[in-house]
């Protein structure tokens, strides 16, 4: 094809916008490693930006031995393992029933479903509500009440829908119930959608901090986002309230240790990602579309 | 289905929480037992100033957003879709849907790695310029606080937005670009002329559904970023709650907060969808 002077031009420009944009997104990352990586006294000054100075795994080691750390870490894995796969049990139940044309009353349980997205309590009555069903300042506060996630069920919903009607009838001639035919047919099929909720439902509990931060009172419970938070936009003068937890009490201040906790923090959403992407794009505008 | 059980116990049970903003709500004698107080919580609320610099600045901030951060999206996408090469678009997609999937407390690392006025980047390098830095820490400076907020928005969302647009885009018939080309069009003409019409309808209808979204937005993004110092700014209704209410135990008082904001919330939706439906395709 036969470009115009304008339109090289114009190509040009902008592939080196998206260049500019590609840095825009990569640099805070590899500042915070590089800041990581470096010795306190460089970052300190003012001295490290893309390249570690002093380089020393000093402040991974110390994340690695503070127990504190490991034990958030722990937390965080375990909401995470336990919320994911709820919340696909939760999801998937409701938006295979949903999609199903016979299900009594579809209607008016989408309805109840939908209200839910639009208005809400707020967030005091929420509170007492956690109150009161007793699990507050426990980990299932973080757990359950993310499980049922309307959005998420839509996804699956028009998932199901677009799939060819003749395999239920054809299972179900051979006289499969419904239990039957979502575990056998339908979830080999499904992988997308389940990859696409997958992700999204780990990366909501992995990153989880408001609600951990209004329902878990011990340190014991705090995930990793809570204690990345108190170490992050600590003042270097922070001290007494955590003394008694010596360990939290040499974090505080240490730069290159702040970033160390950032990058172990974000590790495990680095390493699944590239393997899920190629699905959460189809998943995501499947639902858009539809809906 | 479990997911019936669950929507009621945390969405529907806190709903019977929502009297006790017209109570003076008390921890002992319970939801039931407290004592009535009518509206009383509500003039309160509407005499408060600090009440309305929330309300005010939840109404700025969002301004801001759908201004600058809304569109965005859009922009990306457009230029994207002129990039030739399939790695190219690749790649930049792959990085720009990353940031999306970090926590706003893994991106206030970053902020304050780059804004802080002892080792921040940005400091470093008015270090190299030999420009005298103002040692200003912008994260707690009102007057740059909500253009951080706006900006970190952009820069965590950019790329996810856009995949909705990608998605319009590409639906597009090509036989539309073909005539527009014997017509002589240029590349600006086919994207002011065929892209952008044909994915109007999604730009109108996201814009409706974030202008319902306003009330509570971006609290988490706040409530990780703002400190004491940019209240006057960065105050909004969601943290106004949060603050008074869970830490200050002003129950009563901040459920009727809640409610405000919810009922707003649910109106603002309700025309919102009224609206699009008007410019076809509505929300439900």
């Amino acid at each position: 094809m036969l470009l115009s002077t304008g339109e090289r031009w114009f190509n040009r420009f902008n592939l080196l916008l998206m260049l500019l944009l590609a840095l825009a997104m990569l640099l805070p990352f590899l500042n915070v490693i590089a800041k990581s990586l470096s010795s306190n006294s460089m970052v300190m000054a003012g001295e490290v930006s893309l390249w570690p100075k002093e380089f020393n795994l000093y402040a991974y080691n110390l994340v690695f031995k503070s127990p504190m750390f490991m034990r958030s870490i722990q937390v965080t894995v375990f909401i995470t393992l336990a919320g994911t796969l709820l919340t696909l049990f939760v999801v998937i139940t409701s938006g295979y029933a949903l999609s199903k044309k016979r299900l009594l009353a579809r209607r008016t349980i989408m309805l109840y479903f939908l209200f839910t997205m639009f208005f809400s309590a707020g967030m005091i009555p929420g509170f007492l509500n956690i109150q009161r069903l007793g699990i507050y300042d426990t980990l299932w506060a973080l757990i359950l009440p993310g499980l049922m996630n309307v959005y998420y069920m839509l996804l699956v919903k028009s998932f199901f829908e677009q799939l060819p009607s003749e395999l239920e009838e054809s299972a179900s001639l051979d006289g499969c119930h419904d239990i039957q035919i979502l575990t056998k047919i339908f979830l080999p099929i499904s992988k997308p959608i389940v990859a696409t909720i997958g992700l999204f439902a780990a990366v909501h509990f992995w990153n989880i901090y408001v609600p951990a931060v209004m329902y878990i009172q011990s340190p014991k419970l705090y995930p990793l986002q809570v204690l990345n938070q108190m170490l992050i936009f600590a003042q270097s003068s922070i001290d007494s309230q955590h003394a008694a937890d010596q360990d939290m009490h040499n974090m505080f201040g240490s730069e290159n240790l702040k970033m160390a906790v950032i990058v172990v923090s974000t590790m495990p959403i680095v390493i699944v990602y590239p393997f899920l992407q190629k699905y959460f794009v189809k998943g995501v505008t499947l639902g858009a579309i539809k809906s | 289905m479990p997911g019936v059980v669950l929507t009621f116990i945390f969405h529907y049970l806190p709903m019977y929480g929502v009297i006790i903003a017209f109570k003076n709500y008390n921890p002992i004698k319970g939801i039931w037992g407290s004592d009535w107080v009518g509206l009383r919580n509500f003039t309160e609320l509407f005499d408060s100033p600090f009440f309305w610099r929330a309300f005010k600045n939840t109404l700025i901030l969002n301004g801001y957003q759908i201004l600058f951060a809304f569109p965005a999206p859009i922009v990306f996408a457009l230029l994207l879709n002129e990039i030739r090469s399939m790695m190219v678009k690749r790649w930049m997609q792959t990085i720009t849907y990353f940031p999306h999937f970090l926590s706003w407390v893994v991106i206030g690392g970053f902020v304050v790695a780059i804004l802080s006025p002892n080792t921040g980047i940005l400091t470093t390098i008015q270090n190299w310029l030999s420009y005298e830095g103002s040692q200003l820490f912008l994260l707690t400076d009102s007057r740059a606080f909500r253009a951080i907020l706006v900006i970190s928005e952009i820069w965590k969302n950019v790329g996810w937005g856009a995949i909705i647009y990608l998605a319009a885009i590409t639906g597009v018939n090509p036989e539309y670009y073909d005539a527009a080309v014997i017509d002589g069009a240029g590349r600006w003409k086919q994207t002011l002329h065929v892209t952008l019409p044909a994915i109007m309808p999604t730009i109108i209808i996201l814009l409706v559904l974030r202008i319902g979204n306003m009330m509570g937005s971006d609290f988490e993004q706040i409530l990780v970023l703002y400190s004491a110092n940019v209240y006057d700014v960065g105050d909004v209704l969601s943290t106004y709650v949060f603050r008074l209410g869970l830490f200050q135990g002003k129950y009563s008082f901040t459920t009727a907060v809640g409610l405000f904001q919810s009922v707003i919330g649910f109106t603002l939706i309700m025309i919102a969808n009224r609206l699009s439906r008007r410019v076809g395709g509505g929300l439900w």
